[in-house]
């Protein structure tokens, strides 16, 4: 199967997305912000409208719309403060009105695959955008991981302890935008949030750390992503769906596995 | 004495209501102060303008330096079973104004975590993952780490809630030597003192007033 340059291509775009879609995930979940990630990938659908309707590029009416959403939701957040989960839902409201909207305006083109994705029609342009944003994820955290570590932590404290708080959260919501509206281009507006919460959430059961639990979650992110790719080739399944389906059920075996760990340790104790 | 905090008539309103109302207060370097705050008093309040995560609607909470704070939070912090932080990981963060932005930590800083780690009587539980602790065992680590960069400003919420009598007082023990020793200023705010022999000043916060009550009548 690898001596299709289309394959070849989706595998590259696929191992640069897996490893670095759990980098967001991670800090995103253990800040309760899960959703935010939902809402952008669906307001990436507008952008993408936008760009077709305006005849430019559709990835970067998605990274467009996802910035503006990203800080729109900082902005009611802070205006709700007790209420700030509605942020999100208003911001993924206006984008799925607006996606709907638009999306029939667009004449001859597939809005179904900006649902689902197309990893396996990559244009070598997307792939070039792929491995920019891979790096500039690992830079950040390169650069901020100590920071990301502790606003993701403990907002207060971190404050007390002279992080610049404003600086790594405006930098990761860039940043998180970014990947998230070329993911949903790739692999799917539907799909995105879920290739950052499962591998977190499957890493977050056997991590002991936070250091860990951030390598776990990229090295499932890319066994879900791999072997998504390699069953829907060779059984002709949708592959964003396949990709996703493996991480839930590695997360249902992993539960079951944890179980029986945790099950074990106490008999242990207990003789 | 030198001065080391200073609240200058500093009123709070939350909407409509306020909160706390012309208060005034100097904290003094080496203080061991205890401020008695039922519930509904606005301690938190006060507290989150003494840390600066609110700004007074007027008046001004001054400090004389750029301290570095040791903040003890209430245990509602919240951690829950998922929680993948290991107890070195946490006190690795204590020491984040010591290694600095874009800076990877040392071996002294290595060492300092170890020290503060046997200083609390804790060392076994380093590789542990907070999540995995008793509530008194993950308020320890929480003082450890507020701790660990030996901070000349202690500021405690409720600290000692989930610890049993014996680590309680161990505990006190250490922060009157940190206190003496090291001239550690440290801010205790509690609903109730079961013992007061080692704050040096007490305050009460009630009806939108912090008063300052002689240790004797207290």
């Amino acid at each position: 199967m690898l001596g299709y340059e289309l394959i070849r291509r989706a595998f590259l775009v696929g191992i640069f997305l897996a490893l670095s879609l759990p980098l967001i995930g991670v800090p995103l979940v253990l800040r309760r912000l899960s959703s935010t990630g939902d809402a952008l990938s669906h307001v990436s659908l507008s952008g993408v409208a936008i760009g077709l309707l305006l005849g430019i590029d559709p990835i970067i009416g998605a990274i467009g719309a996802c910035i503006i959403a990203s800080f729109s939701i900082e902005g009611i957040r802070k205006r709700f403060h007790r209420y700030s989960d509605i942020a999100v839902a208003i911001i993924m409201s206006a984008g799925i009105g607006l996606a709907s909207i638009l999306s029939g305006l667009v004449k001859n083109v597939n809005f179904e695959s900006f649902l689902f994705g197309s990893i396996l029609t990559i244009s070598k342009n997307e792939l070039y955008i792929v491995i920019t944003i891979f790096i500039l994820v690992v830079l950040f955290y390169l650069l901020f991981y100590k920071e990301l570590m502790y606003i993701t932590f403990n907002e207060t404290q971190a404050r007390i302890s002279k992080v610049p708080i404003n600086l790594v959260n405006f930098i990761y919501l860039i940043i998180s935008a970014l990947t998230i509206a070329v993911s949903s281009k790739i692999i799917g507006a539907l799909i995105v949030s879920s290739l950052m919460v499962l591998p977190t959430a499957c890493s977050l059961l056997f991590g002991k750390n936070y250091k860990q639990t951030i390598i776990y979650a990229s090295l499932f992110a890319l066994f879900f992503m791999i072997s998504g790719i390699v069953i829907s080739y060779y059984q002709g399944l949708k592959t964003s769906g396949t990709v996703v389906l493996i991480g839930v059920i590695s997360l249902i075996i992993s539960l079951i596995i944890k179980y029986l760990i945790s099950n074990l340790k106490q008999k242990n104790l207990h003789h | 004495m030198k001065k080391f905090i200073e609240f200058s008539n500093v009123t709070f309103n939350y909407e409509s209501l306020t909160i706390l109302e012309k208060i005034n207060l100097i904290i003094n370097e080496g203080d061991f102060i205890g401020i008695i705050g039922p519930n509904g008093s606005g301690k938190t309040t006060f507290l989150k303008l003494l840390l600066k995560e609110l700004v007074p609607t007027s008046g001004e909470v001054k400090y004389y330096d750029d301290y570095e704070i040791g903040y003890v939070e209430q245990l509602s912090l919240n951690i829950e079973s998922a929680f993948p932080y290991s107890v070195k990981e946490i006190l690795m963060m204590g020491l984040y104004s010591k290694i600095g932005i874009f800076r990877l930590p040392k071996k002294s800083h290595h060492e300092l975590i170890d020290k503060t780690l046997n200083l609390i009587g804790i060392r076994e539980l380093k590789s542990k993952r907070i999540s995995e602790l008793s509530g008194g065992q993950q308020q320890k680590v929480m003082i450890a780490k507020a701790l660990v960069a030996s901070p000349s400003l202690l500021v405690l919420d409720e600290a000692f809630s989930g610890l049993d009598e014996e680590s309680e007082k161990n505990l006190i023990n250490l922060l009157q030597k940190l206190n003496k020793d090291h001239k550690m200023t440290i801010l205790f705010v509690s609903h109730h003192f079961d013992d007061k022999s080692y704050l040096n000043r007490i305050f009460t916060l009630s009806d939108r007033n912090i008063i300052e009550i002689e240790k004797e009548k207290a």
